[in-house]
């Protein structure tokens, strides 16, 4: 009887003993919408999966969303923001902003963010097939997420390359706390990172993802920036390749009204060399770009008066700004409304390399290698899609202001601006056309040093290592 | 599990068999109680040393001297026997369990053990405070019922979450909430909804379903539950069938709902007090005096003519009046219990309905239940508790969301007119669609939130007695909650408007299952020496699934609501989660004479929620208690009925902290970090997770003493405890050039310390009339031990070691300075110089917390032949709360035109010289007066009739003939009355008493207004 007891006993136990000895396994609940880190980067697969993470990192309404393509319209001369608005981006258009400014911490964190799942990918242990492919553009998406940090957080190449930059991470390191490293050793971690690029890319097809031809014009755009001899030189034959060799062909004058329109990715075929997607279903919804242009949005967004009397009658650009009437009390009328970015519900793409800017760079590059005729010869072509009929005769000092003058024009509203004045060291001046007498934030001298965001406060709190711009 | 056999076999080891005499009587020791064999029954020759003991089977045999021998039986728990033998040769004894040596019953994890046995603080809430309550869920019944269990709801809303705290808050980041057992399974708590406002799991049990409930608080009693011990625990006993007579229950009752506090002193304004005072603001502000050649005596005229303010004069709406309604309340109850010595059974029906203070909220509950036992044979025993629910719950919005009824009530203004002439809502002018709040009669009337709750709780067990000491049990349980929750926004008026509607359904099931294996052992031996152990096993899952769908654009109607109907599809989304817990356990106990009582506890839990390098924690806890009445010295006084000093000191732990917090990993999501492309989902970091993140540690010290004197008439409970909880989650936070902002660490502490106090007495006690008292106190004091970073604000609060973690720290308002009138603070916290510059006052820790002090409640009972009366009033000091919201209805000008004003506005600073608290307003310029300040904080004591209830029985008399047992009626008011110490608190003291996060943030959110009810009631029983 006991014998008996002992197996009711045993077995009940044993059923016990059966489910806790599976224990570990019991216990290892994995999450249905993630994997382990260690395990995520495994397979050619995997990497291609990190990638295309990547990629939508830079989607970010802080990154290519809508931050980087408007501060660099809005905080030089050719945006500012309507007297009837919702509050946001107001300090960096009075250049009020603190080191403690949301819109340059979100920059900076979701720099990082993309730079960690680049870094990720570009480490991890897979290679063969198509992992080269994917890791070449890994490579390409870093340098371009560290060219747009220094260039926010840092004077520029051509002040002092020894000036400090921003910090330096290839490697994920929680308990990391970088000191910045040098502009020109960001530069040079940039170069490097495009050789790479360029050399492990090998193909393209749509315009969403980085191409061999987009690596090239970004690798000349980075040259163009740094303002050597050499890089000049370097600038100018890897603008010519692209144009020549790309395959794509440039936006004619007839097309550009429906090519600004357009807003889904496509494949490589005219102008777009390299654009971040935005679509109907993944986007940054109120937080996009064209929300914050478009008057069926917020609308803050409005095209300074000044810049838009710069454009000619017959260039066809200026009917990419259309002349209206912001509601609302007290609202601009006449309201000068940019349209490149409207669509408020496809949103569309953001474009970050288009073939315009390589003939953009090709002619400065050839103008400051002392070439003259290469320098308008590029202009010629371009301005021909653009102003038709407008000759380009102009010589130095004067070329150059051309050139200036048009790659403001060409590249409005897409966040270069900015960048070509302090990569050229100039005053920004009539950034509105408002009673300037009033308006402490109407011009803004090159050595002013709100031309340089703030390191973060968030940043500087958690990392004692980083030295605060100057000024801040 | 090897130690586990290896316990076994000592265990029986010990069992040992008795031998034989001549002139020898034999016999079997059963109990009377169950009819089985009792082991280890001393028994003894009446004046002699000769003693034996029962064995397995209750046998025993002993030799005597002659026939006039005497035997004395004693055992443990039965009340001592003598029997004269004579001439007998076998004496078979049944023996009575002794209800008085034992005391009552009292619950404790894993099992039930005696008052006198007792080592840990517990307290229990019986029945019939449980029963028939104008609550919607038990926990919101426990109000004032345990010393030192603090209930709180921040919402009126029928079917809200209710927050309880035991003894404090003991987390930050982890969860505060107590573990629930129900029926000795491990239930899922809290709001577990994910569109509703606010939601409780605990809404799908009918309180009368309840036989019991039992709150154990200090380590000794929760150290079993281990890693999920540190919070409380509370233990909920359903009922069951009792042998005998089938009887028949009803219960029904009906009642009304009504808004419960409106402050007169600070409700919204009416249109006359609305135009006196923009006039005056307007005056105040020398730019529209000069632009519109204003004066005292045209100003009024300016506000009401079309050139001017426009305002129509002749509207006065009353908003609160519109949005506030008379609810109903019913309940219906129907049970039946019987059976026989092998089988009993319980059943139970009921239907709950509670409308809420606001049109279109409510909350419905029908459900079911099922207890049933069967005794196989003398060993084995199975039975089944099973409770089904269905719930629906009609919600709203809170917050200063526009859609917020409750909002829009004090916030519209008086001279907007709610309704067109043709009796429709009016959406135009001051109400249109873009005009900011919405007009809340077309809201209610359109626009839904709606919960459909299934709640399954069941559990079946089989118990085999081994022999008579030794027990072993095993249940399996389910928790079963399927959440169904639909929300509709109308394509006209009001939210939707913008996506052309909008409708979103979403589905969420928790499944949660729990086997629970336990050995149960008692013996007594050496005569004086009684032991109880109990060894378990258990093993836990819950599985969490999700769905959502979200579409716009939904058909130009208001009859079609359901995502099917619309055009837009925006979010599709679905997923799982799940935790597991595998634990083993020990507990034991062993007395002395009763008179001195030691416990040990022990617990092993495995989680998936812990970090691999952490997996398995150990939780323990030991106990001793001194049954001082027991001693010769103190029966003596005839003084005490009974008095023990208990004391206790253990580990617990808080596994309340997310499923997979300690994980780093990659996700593939859309939601959280988007990692979608082009129509491509990609993957990225999405968590940083230390391997050996872990449970929380609280360290529990408790001292008590319980004593019952002057024949029992008057009884005291008083708990001194110490909680030092470490290792609490806290955020790390890391350079943002990591990629990450921060992770989560074991690494912050702090402290709650208190004591708790329960008086009860009979000052009365007659045949025909009798007066019971009772008071509970309890107090807590917080306080940070450790931070990762000191001195942080968190508006309004400052966490810094060495205070209480809620402490507000804000700039002091002085009022209106007394020359202009304009609002000011004090500079500094030495108070001597203000300033009118916001800017210029610094921000202090004022000393104010939104954790009471103190809190409890007192109860009076009255009972003459058939009548009785109850009350109970809760009350609760020391704390302050923030009116968050406070600025928009006392804005000393910034908001006069587009929100109605308190009625404090109209009391103002007027001429030099003046003390006000409030400044002068200026029309559109609020000078900062409602920025965040201690201008907000307010009182928050008070102290409310919780219940009261009349009741009459109706003469058995009466009764005999109608074939019923007892019939009962009674008359029961909630919240009827209720007094604050700061007469311009403008909302419940409850509502800002509650939030979300840590649990008591003190800030209120325009919730659902907590209700007052009155209800009629029969209880008949057959």
């Amino acid at each position: 009887m006991k014998k008996i007891k002992i197996y009711a006993l045993g077995t009940v136990m044993l059923g016990a003993l059966m489910m806790s000895s599976c224990g570990k396994d019991f216990l290892d609940r994995q999450p249905y919408n993630a994997r382990p880190a260690d395990q995520a980067l495994n397979t050619e697969k995997d990497i291609e999966s990190a990638l295309i993470g990547a990629y939508a990192g830079l989607r970010d309404a802080d990154l290519f969303g809508r931050t980087l393509p408007l501060l660099g319209d809005l905080m030089a001369d050719n945006v500012v923001v309507s007297n009837r608005n919702s509050g946001r981006y107001i300090g960096q258009y009075q250049y009020n902003f603190t080191n403690n400014d949301s819109y340059f911490s979100n920059l900076w964190q979701d720099g990082y963010i993309v730079i960690n799942r680049v870094n990720n990918i570009i480490n991890a242990k897979v290679s063969g097939g198509l992992s080269d492919q994917y890791k070449g553009e890994a490579y390409a998406i870093r340098a371009l997420v560290y060219f747009e940090l220094v260039n926010f957080f840092a004077r520029p190449y051509t002040d002092n390359p020894d000036a400090d930059g921003v910090p330096l991470v290839l490697k994920f390191d929680i308990n990391g706390k970088p000191a910045r490293s040098s502009v020109a050793e960001i530069y040079k971690q940039i170069l490097s990172d495009l050789d790479q690029a360029s050399k492990l890319t090998t193909r393209g097809t749509n315009t969403g993802r980085f191409s061999p031809m987009a690596v090239r014009a970004l690798q000349a755009k980075v040259n163009l920036f740094m303002g050597t001899n050499q890089s000049y030189q370097e600038a100018l034959s890897l603008s010519a390749d692209v144009i020549k060799n790309s395959g794509i062909s440039l936006l004619s004058a007839s097309n550009l009204q429906a090519y600004w329109a357009k807003s889904s990715s496509e494949r490589l075929g005219v102008e777009t060399l390299f654009e971040i997607v935005s679509d109907r279903v993944d986007n940054n919804g109120f937080n996009e770009l064209s929300y914050i242009y478009s008057q069926e949005g917020y609308g803050d967004m409005l095209v300074n008066e000044n810049f838009y009397k710069e454009y000619r009658d017959n260039d066809v650009r200026k009917s990419l700004i259309a002349i209206g009437v912001r509601q609302g009390t007290g609202g601009e009328n006449p309201a000068y409304i940019a349209t490149k970015n409207a669509d408020v519900v496809s949103f569309g793409a953001k474009k970050v390399l288009r073939l315009s800017e390589c003939y953009l760079n090709a002619a400065e590059a050839a103008f400051h290698l002392g070439d003259e005729t290469t320098a308008r010869s590029y202009l010629q072509t371009l301005v021909d899609q653009r102003e038709p009929g407008l000759m380009i005769s102009a010589n130095g000092a004067a070329l150059l202001e051309s050139i200036i003058s048009e790659r403001r024009k060409e590249l409005a509203f897409e966040g270069d601006r900015l960048f070509t004045l302090n990569r050229l060291r100039r005053d920004i001046t009539a950034r509105t056309s408002l009673n300037a007498a009033n308006l402490e934030y109407n011009n803004l001298a090159y050595s002013d040093f709100r031309r340089v965001a703030p390191i973060p406060l968030v940043e500087t709190d958690r990392n004692n290592n980083l030295k605060q711009n100057p000024g801040w | 599990m090897r130690r586990l056999f290896t316990s076994l076999f000592v265990i029986l080891l010990l069992v040992t068999s008795v031998s034989a005499q001549q002139r020898t009587v034999t016999g079997i020791v059963k109990g009377k109680d169950d009819g089985l064999e009792l082991l280890g029954v001393n028994i003894k020759i009446k004046g002699s040393t000769s003693v034996t003991q029962s064995g397995l089977k209750g046998q025993y045999s002993i030799r005597i001297p002659g026939d006039n021998a005497v035997l004395v039986f004693t055992y443990i728990g039965y009340t001592t026997q003598e029997v004269v033998v004579g001439k007998r040769s076998v004496v078979n004894v049944s023996m009575s369990p002794d209800a008085k040596s034992l005391g009552e019953v009292i619950v404790t994890g894993y099992g039930t053990t005696t008052k006198i046995r007792q080592v840990g603080s517990s307290a229990k809430v019986a029945a019939k405070d449980l029963e028939q309550t104008p609550f919607s869920s038990v926990d919101r019944a426990l109000q004032g019922k345990v010393a030192g269990l603090q209930s709180s709801g921040a919402s009126g809303q029928p079917g809200a979450l209710q927050q309880i705290r035991i003894r404090g808050v003991g987390s930050i980041s982890g969860s505060s909430s107590p573990l629930f057992v129900i029926d000795g399974v491990p239930v899922n708590s809290g709001d577990l909804s994910r569109v509703s406002t606010s939601s409780n799991a605990l809404a799908g049990i009918n309180p009368n379903d309840i036989e019991n409930i039992t709150v154990l608080k200090d380590a000794a009693s929760t150290a079993i539950y281990g890693s999920r011990g540190a919070n409380g625990v509370i233990i909920i006993t359903t009922k069951s069938g009792m042998a005998g007579k089938t009887k028949l229950r009803l219960d029904a009752d009906y009642g009304i709902v009504t808004p419960g506090r409106l402050n007169e002193n600070t409700r919204p304004l009416n249109t006359t007090e609305t135009l006196d005072l923009l006039g005056e603001a307007l005056l105040n502000n020398p730019s529209y005096v000069s632009k519109y050649n204003l004066t005292e005596s045209n100003v009024r005229s300016f506000l009401t003519s079309a050139h001017g303010f426009g305002i129509d004069s002749t509207i006065n709406t009353d908003w609160y009046d519109l949005v506030t309604r008379r609810g109903k309340q019913q309940q219906y109850n129907l049970s039946m219990d019987g059976g026989n010595d092998k089988t009993k059974f319980h059943l139970g029906g009921g239907y709950f309905h509670q409308d809420g203070t606001i049109p279109s909220s409510s909350f419905t509950r029908y459900s079911g239940s099922v207890n049933l036992s069967h005794q196989v044979s003398g060993q084995f025993k199975v039975g089944t508790n099973i409770m089904l629910s269905t719930a629906n719950m009609k919600g709203l919005l809170n917050s200063s969301n526009y859609g917020n009824p409750v909002y829009a009530s004090f916030s519209l203004l008086p001279y907007l007119a709610a309704r067109n002439a043709d009796g429709t809502p009016n959406v135009s002018g001051g109400l249109s669609q873009n005009a900011g709040i919405f007009n809340p009669l077309y809201i209610l009337g359109q626009d839904k939130l709606i919960n459909n709750t299934q709640k399954a709780l069941g559990s079946v067990f089989g118990e085999y007695k081994i022999l008579k000491n030794l027990k072993l049990s095993s249940k399996f349980g389910i928790d079963y909650n399927n959440i169904e929750e639909d929300e509709y926004k109308n394509p006209f008026y009001g939210d939707g408007y913008t996506n052309g509607g909008y409708a979103g359904r979403s589905y969420t099931r928790y499944f949660n299952w729990v086997w629970t294996n336990l050995l149960d052992y008692h013996f007594d031996f050496a005569g004086d020496f009684a032991s109880n152990i109990k060894l378990g096993y258990e093993a836990q899952k819950s599985q969490y699934y999700s769905a959502t769908a979200v579409v716009y654009n939904m058909p130009l109607n208001t009859d079609y609501t359901v995502p099917s109907n619309g055009a837009t599809p925006v979010t599709a989304s679905g997923s799982q989660e799940d935790y597991a817990f595998a634990s083993m356990f020990a507990i034991g106990d062993i007395a002395y004479k009763n008179r001195y009582v030691l416990s040990a506890s022990f617990r092993r839990d495995g989680s998936s929620r812990f970090g691999p390098d952490r997996l398995y924690g150990n939780f323990w806890s030991v106990g001793g208690s001194w049954n001082v009445d027991q001693e010769e010295f103190i029966r003596n006084l005839h003084f005490f009925n009974s008095l023990k000093l208990r004391s206790s000191y253990g580990v617990t732990g808080n596994a309340g902290i997310g499923n997979a917090a300690w994980r780093t990993l990659y996700g593939y999501t859309r939601y959280g970090y988007n990692f979608v492309y082009d129509g491509q989902i990609g993957s990225g970091p999405s968590q940083y997770g230390l391997r050996n993140l872990t449970w929380e540690k609280t360290h529990t010290f408790d001292i008590g003493i319980d004593a019952s004197l002057l024949k029992e008439r008057l009884s005291l409970n008083i708990d001194f405890y110490n909680r030092q909880s470490n290792a609490l989650l806290a955020n790390v936070a890391v350079p943002l050039t990591t990629g990450f902002s921060g992770y989560v660490a074991n690494l912050a502490g702090m402290r709650n310390r208190g004591l708790e106090l329960a008086i009860s007495g009979s000052p009365v006690k007659t045949k025909d009339f009798s007066w019971d008292l009772n008071f509970n106190f309890a107090t807590n004091s917080n306080k940070v031990t450790k931070l990762f970073a000191d001195n942080q604000v968190s508006s309004p609060f400052l966490r810094t070691v060495g205070e209480n973690y809620w402490s507000y720290y804000l700039p002091v308002w002085a009022g209106a300075d007394p020359q202009t009138g304009a609002p000011s603070w004090y500079v500094d916290g030495t108070r001597q110089k203000t300033t009118t510059v916001y800017s210029q006052a610094k921000r202090e820790l004022v000393g104010k917390s939104p954790m009471p002090k103190g809190f409890g409640s007192f109860g009076t009972s009255l009972h003459y032949k058939a009548v009785s009366l109850d009350a109970m009033f809760y009350y609760s000091y020391g704390n302050s709360i923030f009116q968050g919201m406070f600025g928009f209805q006392n804005s000393s000008g910034a908001y006069y035109g587009s929100r109605n004003q308190s009625k404090l506005e109209l009391d103002h600073w007027r001429k030099p010289g003046d003390i006000n608290d409030n400044p002068v307003p200026v029309y559109g310029q609020g000078r900062n007066a409602a920025n965040t300040s201690t201008r907000m904080l307010r009182d928050g004591d008070f102290v409310r009739l919780r219940d009261i209830t009349l009741s009459y029985n109706v003469p058995a008399a009466l009764l005999t003939h109608m074939k019923l047992s007892s019939v009962k009626v009674y008359a029961r008011g909630s919240n009827l009355w209720t007094w604050t110490k700061d007469k311009n608190l403008p909302f419940d003291p409850e509502a800002g008493s509650s939030a979300v996060g840590g649990g008591t943030e003190g800030v209120s959110n325009f919730d659902v207004f907590i209700p007052k009810t009155f209800t009629l009631g029969l209880n008949v029983s057959f």
